[in-house]
């Protein structure tokens, strides 16, 4: 078995004629842990997972997996598997062939193959399938078996294109808690993409936001939900209401951020006196039936949703959106409310 | 270093210093060459350069030498090492393949070959004869370590094999393509002491060529009447397979099955025996001439000899080509379409002219370009039929293999067919291959189409059905004339004919194959069969890597690789005699330069087949492989071959086919020692032996129809069922 081994990229570009798929990117995952790419379709993670594969060259930069510069080693000769969105089974193969189907280059013999691939078929959850030919087998089946094959090789990372997306939505959510507690219990280094905030958040032990082939942000999940670097990420993660504002002043690390006529202390973060953006979480603002405050609004739209309510507020400031997990706040459309703000939740970013 | 390079390494060292250097005059395998191995016919290169003095070979063992320096002595550290290896073993490869090829073009068997060259040194003794299996070795290896030492720089995500077979490839059609062809426009210019561009230019706007005499009395020339033929035979096979598609898809025609046969049974057929039927239907003895001479007092002539009879001929040749390409356009039109224009109140007649035609379009201008290209390429039926209307290809064969041989005048000739071959193609291929092609998609579309208007209904089954029956007719010849004594004259049953071809003694010494046809179909099912394998690989190999690899300059490899169709095989006969005549690679005469010569030229329906296959199979399959760890040779054999079954098989079948019926390249290159079976037949006709020739013409059909359905059996289906691709 191979140690998990670290993925560093240090400014690594990917051009296709005139498109930069990729921008000098730099980022280093650690061994053991599972890091998501996460960004809109189109930033560059596929390209970049694909970067880690061999199964893209870069343009630029250096590419180390674990101690070894792998830039221009290609696919097959890194210890790396990885799982496709398309699952990518053989379709002429049955499961179990398709589970050995990477061992058969090591120099075991044809019976500790097959004893491994059931042991990780095992794993899986899919004992008894193992003569099943491909086409007999459920999405969620094929899913797994597709996992069984990458793990088998236990590879030095282990990466993931977007795995749960042909999947319903409540077979997405069992999977994604089975691919982490596998690779927990593997210990193994993962790679893992998605375009769905919520699952990254799930999945992670730290996230690279992307952004047109940059990377927006790297952290823990709640780093980026609590201090997000830009209207992007603030955005993206979480969903925020990017209200304008301005600050009045900065006074160590605090900052006194005038909005709407009324005045909060943030943390700055770096940011100096002047124009900036306000992130307001969606569950972060309380809203007070026909109130008078410093902040007023009206209700424009209100949502029953059993869990909670989802309301849209008109205000001096702007549109609010905003989440009531109170479901006896029952605000009806065009009623006035006073609008205050909670202690966690907010962030300043650099308008 | 990888394993792949260690090994190329140690076969391009094998190769020089075992095996023989030069070619031996009687092949590797006779085995004679040992009596004496270090002599300087046999020597390996080594020998050549220590005892033989060939000094000028020294620089291929540095080639070699290099690399190992830095494979064991300074083995590389470190990624920059590693980085600057890759470079030497690319130059190594390179500066070796040009300096092998440099000097076997410069030194031949009659020393220095340029004039210049002679100047420079006067005194210089050496000779050399061409490449052996050393040299073929060493240029392969050398060849390879280029592709390993450019894949370690990460060009094509580092797969070496992918990188290698681009490099097998280029390096081939340059050298069995390129090379000829050039050497062609180049012996144009061969005058008898030296070299002349003004040749050249006498040569290719010869009168005899492009006279427009006959708008006014004279004759015209060579070129305009091949052309005409080929408008016309392009415009009426297109118009009767456009007939026969509508027929088939649109006209509820019930014996589809007969449909599919009379599309197929050409394809197995060699192309002059279309002619041949013909003449034994309508010649001058003719069995319907005969007839019309004794029911209705008609006389015979010659009639048929000459532009009527090569247009009858080919037309029944390629009207299945254009029946094949207008069936996928007719099943193309989208009925939701025609549906949309009737309930706008649009008649049928409208509807036909207004929405189908247009639809068509495309398609008709494809199949018309394919027939135009097919008739010009032809030399099978001209050649028996032609009379006195004379054709390119004619011209050109009879420039070479007539009374007086003029290799001049059959380059000029050459150069001009070339010309007008490649313009057709690339017309075809630039604008409208991509769109007469895109429509073939098997589209889920539901609705009806509209019923055909009355007067095109009644066309094409005034079109069709009479054809039809012309064809039953040359089949029906072709399957009995075998087996009477003289068609048109005495219509006796006789298997003298087959007996004369494939009879069998047993004398003293066994079974004596004392037929006449035996030596050249042993030849030919030889040929074929070392070729149709070969060319099934080679053109789906380049099917994997045009489908699924992205480098630059791809789309000229892939215009380049299907070019080589596009020349008339008059041309690649004549050219490859003139290029592989002498060193340093030396083939007339060999069964090799037959078994190269169908390869080249069928490769591209082997591309296309796998092309197609390639495209219904997801990409992400092969890079799963790859990550699973199996190189680029490894996914193919285990990943892509399985699924694309049925596209080795047509590759197969076709290569098969078409090396078996191949006559306008091979008729230059088959010699008395390996003749085949086409140029036999070919022989028989010119002397009027026309029972014999047909009977080996219907065996020949015979036996491909079996090899086909041994090959089906061989290679088997797919083993999956639909259901099970939809991962
Ligand atoms: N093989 C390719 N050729 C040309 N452009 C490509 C290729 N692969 C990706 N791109 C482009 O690079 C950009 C990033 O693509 P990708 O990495 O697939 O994004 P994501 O996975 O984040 O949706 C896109 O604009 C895409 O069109
Ligand atoms: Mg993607």
């Amino acid at each position: 078995m191979s140690t998990p081994a670290a993925v560093e990229f240090t400014n690594v570009s990917r051009r296709f004629g005139p498109v930069v798929a990729v921008d000098s990117i730099s980022f280093r995952v650690e061994p053991g842990t599972l890091v998501t790419l996460l960004g809109p379709s189109g930033c560059g993670k596929t390209t970049t997972l694909r970067m880690i594969a061999g199964l893209e060259m870069p343009s630029d930069g250096a590419i180390r997996i674990g101690e070894r510069d792998v830039t221009r080693v290609s696919a097959a000769e890194r210890d790396v598997s990885m799982v496709f969105q398309s699952y990518a089974l053989f379709p002429h193969m049955n499961v179990l062939e398709n589970v050995g189907y990477g061992l058969a280059v090591s120099p075991m013999t044809a019976a500790q193959r097959d004893e491994k691939a059931r042991a990780f078929l095992r794993k899986v959850g899919l004992e008894g399938y193992e003569k099943r030919q491909i086409g007999a087998l459920s999405g969620g089946q094929q899913q797994r078996v597709a996992l069984a094959r990458a793990l088998v090789l236990e590879p030095q990372v282990l990466l993931f294109d977007e795995p749960l997306s042909n999947l319903d939505a409540k077979l997405r959510r069992r999977m994604r808690d089975e691919i982490r507690d596998l690779q927990r219990e593997l210990g193994i280094t993962a790679v893992y993409v998605t375009h769905d905030q919520e699952e990254a958040m799930a999945v992670s032990d730290k996230i690279v936001v992307m952004k047109d082939g940059h990377i927006a942000q790297m952290g823990t999940p709640d780093e980026l939900y609590e201090a997000p670097v830009d209207r992007f990420v603030a955005d993206f993660i979480g969903g925020a209401n990017l209200i304008d504002c301005e600050i009045a002043g900065v006074e160590g690390d605090t900052a006194r951020v005038a909005v709407g006529g009324t005045t909060l202390s943030q943390p700055a973060r770096g940011l100096r006196s002047g124009p900036a953006t306000l992130a307001i979480r969606y569950a972060a603002v309380r809203l007070q039936a026909g109130g008078a405050g410093a902040l007023t609004g009206t209700v424009r739209k209100a949502t029953y949703l059993g869990s909670h309510r989802e309301f849209t507020i008109d205000s001096p400031i702007g549109e609010l959106f905003v989440i009531e997990p109170d479901l006896s706040n029952s605000l009806t459309v065009g009623a006035p409310v006073a609008i205050t703000f909670r202690d966690r939740g907010l962030a300043l970013v650099a308008r | 270093m990888s394993r792949a390079a260690r090994w190329w390494l140690a076969v391009g060292w094998a190769a020089m210093l075992l095996l023989p250097w030069y070619a031996l005059e009687d092949g590797l395998f006779s085995f004679v060459w040992l009596r004496d191995p270090w002599g300087e016919d046999a020597a390996p290169l080594i020998v050549q350069v220590l005892r033989h003095g060939r000094i000028w070979l020294a620089p291929l063992l540095l080639a070699f030498a290099v690399p190992l320096l830095f494979a064991f002595v300074l083995p590389p550290e470190g990624e920059a090492r590693r980085r600057r290896a890759a470079i030497i073993l690319m130059l190594c490869g390179a500066l070796g393949l040009v300096w092998l090829f440099g000097q076997g073009f410069a030194i031949g068997a009659r020393g220095l070959s340029w004039g210049w060259a002679k100047d420079l040194y006067g005194d210089f003794e050496g000779r050399q004869f061409g490449l052996g299996y050393g040299g073929m070795i060493v240029a392969v290896a050398l060849l390879f370590l280029l592709t390993e030492g450019w894949a370690r720089r990460g060009a094509l995500r580092g797969d070496a094999f992918v990188l290698g077979s681009i490099g097998i490839v280029v390096a081939t059609t340059i050298l069995f393509v390129f090379l000829p062809v050039g050497l062609v426009l180049v012996g144009a210019a061969r005058v008898e002491d030296g070299w002349s561009l003004l040749a050249v230019a006498k040569r290719v706007t010869s009168s005899d060529i492009w006279s427009l005499g006959c708008f006014v009395g004279a004759t015209c020339g060579t070129f305009w009447k091949t052309l005409l033929l080929a408008v016309v035979v392009g415009a009426l096979s297109t118009a009767l397979g456009t007939a026969f598609a509508l027929l088939a898809v649109r006209m509820g025609f019930r014996w589809q099955g007969a449909l599919r046969l009379f599309a197929l049974l050409p394809i197995i057929t060699p192309p002059f025996v279309v002619g041949l039927a013909i003449i034994l239907l309508v010649g001058r003895t003719g069995a319907l001439t005969v007839l019309m001479d004794d029911w209705f007092g008609i006389p015979p002539t010659r009639w048929i000899y000459g532009f009527p009879g090569m247009a009858l001929a080919q037309t029944l040749s390629f009207t299945p080509i254009a029946f094949l390409i207008m069936i996928g356009v007719v099943q193309g039109i989208s009925p939701t379409m025609e549906e949309a224009a009737l309930t706008l109140r649009a008649s049928p007649a409208r509807l036909f002219r207004t929405i189908t035609l247009p639809l068509m379009r495309p398609g008709l201008a494809n199949a018309f370009l394919v027939g135009v290209l097919e008739s010009i390429s032809d030399l099978g039926n001209p050649v028996i039929l032609a009379g006195n209307y004379d054709v390119l290809s004619v011209q050109i064969y009879f420039a070479l293999v007539g009374a007086q041989v003029d290799g001049g005048r059959a380059a000029g000739l050459a150069i001009v067919l070339l010309g007008l071959a490649l313009a057709v193609f690339v017309l075809q291929a630039f604008w409208l291959g991509d769109r007469s092609y895109t429509t073939v998609a098997g589209k889920g579309d539901t609705g009806t189409h509209a019923p055909l208007p009355p007067a095109v209904r009644h066309a094409v089954y005034w079109t069709a059905l009479p054809w039809i029956g012309i064809t039953i007719a040359v089949y029906a010849t072709i399957a009995f004339g075998g087996f009477v004594t003289n068609v048109g004259r005495d219509h006796s049953f006789t298997l003298s004919h087959f007996v004369d071809l494939f009879s069998i003694e047993s004398g003293a010494g066994g079974l004596a194959w004392t037929g006449g046809a035996w030596k050249s179909l042993g030849t030919t099912l030889e040929t074929a069969l070392i070729a149709a394998p070969l060319t099934a690989l080679l053109g789906l190999l380049i099917a994997y890597v045009l489908s699924r690899q992205v480098f630059a300059g791809k789309g000229a490899f892939e215009f380049i690789t299907m070019l080589s169709f596009a020349i008339p095989g008059t041309v690649i006969g004549l050219s490859y005699i003139v290029a592989f005549n002498t060193p340093p690679v030396e083939l007339t005469g060999t069964m090799a330069i037959l078994v190269i010569c169908f390869i080249f030229r069928d490769m591209p329906v082997g591309i296309r087949a796998g092309v197609a296959a390639l495209s219904q199979i997801d990409r992400s399959l092969d890079e799963s492989s790859l990550t699973l760890r199996h190189g680029g040779f490894a996914t193919v054999r285990r990943v892509i071959l399985p699924l694309i079954r049925p596209a080795i098989v047509a590759a197969l079948v076709f290569g098969l086919v078409r090396a078996m019926t191949s006559l306008s390249a091979v008729i230059f290159l088959a010699t008395a020692r390996h003749n085949l079976s086409t140029t036999y037949i070919v022989a028989q006709i010119e002397t009027a032996r026309f029972g014999t020739a047909i009977a080996y013409s219907a065996a020949l059909i015979a036996i491909m129809a079996a090899l086909i359905l041994a090959i089906q059996w061989l290679v088997g289906e797919r083993r999956l069922g639909r259901r099970a691709l939809q991962t």
